[in-house]
Order: structure tokens, then C-alpha cells, then sequence
């Protein structure tokens, strides 16, 4: 198995939000504003990385039968360790990063990582996975809290841009994020389609 | 399945979720009481902010003592040269989305408010987090105890947020209650 394909098949070809629709409901709560995206984000890099790492160690010691409560069960006992962790001793991350760690352990895409590919695979490979799973996550992320931030409340990162009778306060209430993922999902799908026509009459 | 792997697998299954348990116990009991010490300085900072260069005491915990209102979560008292100067009332309320935990520095003498801060919320962000911003916690300053403090009348609640707005205004309200009730003179 080829790194450059695992980072492709994460971060584009094969994103989380975009084009395997997993994790909605992180990516619909956490999208009102970039930095909130880019804290959820890093904290899903860290993470998966981890749990794949974690994961693929064990992965000739847990049972077939048994795998998937093995693997929530230890994907929840490592979120709350590194939760406990930096309260502890970096109270500074915390304070940023602290209301995502919790929401992370519901994250479908850590469980669909470990069963997919953690539990087949080296941990070398394993490793670089959840950083490519995690950086097309992020990025997407990032785009929905783009325009929602933007149109939402004229600022991006708190730097205002647009004046603020362009500000639409739908945009950063929950249905401005499914009218935002929808859009998106439209344009994205619009242009693979494209290419699979152009393929197909070729 | 035999009925053999069948033991095996769950008992391999129990192994691995008590291990589990036991390292969440483990990290548990040993971050717990440096958590516990980093929010106690975290919170005598914001006392610090409104109380400058005072002692503190907590005299009320609701955790132990139980005769106050329930939403309030600690009681203490900033005192400067061993005589009180003020009340400092630790109080939750639920917002929108969250519990919004706010700070309420009550002066003594005059019985005025001194400074709210919103410690703690997880709101909306660009809505409910507006109201740890000084434009809507500087209404609070210089508002009396024994004037009951609505969002329409004399706070002007953050646009888009008027829960949020209303929890804080709520927080404020039980803790005038409280000290008109016990530490008025």
C-alpha cells in the first residue's frame, strides 16, 4: 500500500464529510465560526491518529467477534485519558480544545477508521490514515465554517469583512449549516458527475 | 461458535473493558486534584479582578451545604485588614445550549454590584457568546440588590441571544436574593 494513496483516499477522494457523509453531526454543530472548526479539527487529527495507532497494535489480540465493542470501548477510554490529561497539565489547550474532546467520542468516523482500516493494517499505515482521514475532515470543516462564519456574521476569525447589514443570522443557527452542507454536496457532486460523464463518452 | 471460544472471547472481551476502567481510574485519580487546584487559581483570578488585594473565604460549597438556593454553587467573601468588604456569589443558570456559570461581586456597604464575569458557557458562538463581552456584563454595574432586573426593562439583552441574555439576568436576580436575605445590613 502506497502513503500518497491513503493521503489522497483521506483527504479528497475519499473525504470523510464531503463524500462519505460521516461524522454529520460534529460537522453540523461545531461550523459556526473558523476557529471553532480548526479546534474540532485539530483535535480529530490528534485523536484518530491515535486511536488508528492504538488500534492496529491491538489489533491480533481483540477478537473478530467482540472487535467493535473493543473498539468503542477503547476509542471512549482514550478521549477521556487525553481529556484528563490536558485539563491537568496544558489548563491553556484546554480552554480551547476542551469542548471538542467530549464530542469526539460519539464521532462515527474514529469507529469507521479503526473497523475499515486500523484493524487491517500496520500501524505505520495505521498512523498515516488518521492524519489523512483527519486532515480531509478538517479541511472540510474548514470550508462550511468559511462561508458560514462569513455570511453569518460578516467576520472571519473574528476580523470583521463585510459590513454588517450583509450579516445573516441563519447562517450560524442549525439550518444555515444544512443549507450550506447541501450546497456544497451540490457543487462537489456537479463536478464528479461532470467527470464521470466525460469518462464514460470518452 | 463453540461453546469454548464462546467463554474465551467474553472473558477476553471483560479483560480488555476492565483494563480500560482501571486506566481511566488511574489517570483519573491523579489529574483529578490537579484540576481540582487549577480551577481554584483560576477562580481566585477572577476574584482577584473584583475584589483587588483582598482575602478570600468560601463560606458557603453547595456541595456540602445544602440550605441555599441550588443554583447557587459557592459563596465567599473578599475581606480587606480582617473586615468584609464583599460578597462573591458563584452561581450557574441554563442557558441555550449550556450551563452558563457566572461570578457575581456584591459590594457591602453600599449593596451595589461591582462586576459580573461569565466564567464558563459553551453558547452559540457569535450569539451567546456575546455575553462574556464587556458590552452587555458592563449593564450590570452599580445595579442595586433590591431591584429585581429584567431583560426588557432595565438589561438590554444580546440580539439573537435572549436565553443566554435571560440566564445571566437570572444568576444576578438569585444572588441579590440571597445576600438581601442573609449578608444585608
Amino acid at each position: 500500500m502506497k502513503v500518497s494513496d491513503i493521503f489522497k483516499n483521506g483527504i479528497y477522494k475519499k473525504n470523510a464529510i464531503f463524500i462519505m457523509l460521516l461524522g454529520m453531526c460534529p460537522t453540523l454543530a461545531v461550523t459556526t465560526s473558523l476557529s471553532n472548526a480548526i479546534g474540532m479539527g485539530v483535535s480529530v487529527i490528534a485523536i484518530l491518529t491515535m486511536s488508528n495507532i492504538l488500534i492496529s497494535i491491538l489489533r491480533k489480540v481483540i477478537p473478530p467477534a467482540v472487535r467493535i465493542p473493543a473498539f468503542i470501548g477503547i476509542i471512549a477510554a482514550l478521549v477521556t485519558v487525553i481529556e484528563m490529561l490536558i485539563h491537568a497539565y496544558i489548563p491553556t489547550l484546554y480552554i480551547s480544545l476542551g469542548i471538542y474532546l467530549p464530542l469526539i467520542v460519539v464521532n462515527c468516523i474514529i469507529l469507521e477508521r479503526a473497523e475499515s482500516f486500523a484493524s487491517k493494517n500496520k500501524v505505520i499505515h495505521a498512523a498515516f490514515d488518521g492524519l489523512a482521514v483527519g486532515l480531509g475532515f478538517s479541511l472540510a470543516l474548514i470550508i462550511i465554517a468559511f462561508f458560514r462564519e462569513l455570511f453569518g456574521t460578516g467576520a472571519l476569525l473574528g476580523f470583521h469583512i463585510l459590513p454588517a447589514s450583509t450579516n445573516m443570522l441563519i447562517m450560524i443557527l442549525p439550518p444555515g449549516a444544512f443549507l450550506t452542507l447541501g450546497i456544497l454536496l451540490g457543487v462537489i457532486s456537479h463536478f464528479t458527475n461532470k467527470k464521470k460523464e466525460e469518462l464514460e463518452n470518452e | 461458535m463453540k461453546k469454548n471460544s464462546l467463554i474465551a472471547t467474553s472473558l477476553l472481551l471483560g479483560f480488555i473493558t476492565a483494563f480500560l476502567a482501571v486506566s481511566v481510574f488511574f489517570v483519573n485519580s491523579i489529574t483529578s486534584n490537579i484540576i481540582a487546584k487549577s480551577e481554584a487559581t483560576q477562580l481566585n483570578s477572577y476574584y482577584e479582578t473584583i475584589f483587588p488585594e483582598s482575602d478570600y473565604e468560601v463560606i458557603y460549597n453547595s456541595q456540602k451545604d445544602k440550605d441555599k438556593s441550588a443554583n447557587i454553587l459557592t459563596v465567599a467573601t473578599a475581606s480587606k485588614d480582617g473586615e468584609i468588604i464583599g460578597y462573591l456569589y458563584l452561581t450557574y443558570t441554563t442557558g441555550y445550549s449550556s450551563d452558563v456559570i457566572s461570578l457575581i461581586g456584591i459590594d457591602k456597604t453600599d449593596a451595589k454590584i461591582v462586576k459580573v464575569i461569565v466564567t464558563k458557557q459553551s453558547e452559540t458562538p457569535g450569539l451567546g457568546t456575546l455575553s462574556t463581552q464587556p458590552k452587555f456584563l458592563d449593564q450590570f454595574m452599580d445595579k442595586v440588590t433590591n431591584e429585581e432586573l429584567k431583560t426588557k426593562d432595565n438589561i438590554t439583552a444580546i440580539t439573537g441571544a435572549t436565553i443566554t441574555s435571560k440566564a445571566v439576568v437570572d444568576s444576578v436576580n438569585e444572588s441579590f436574593n440571597d445576600f438581601n436575605n442573609n449578608y444585608m445590613k
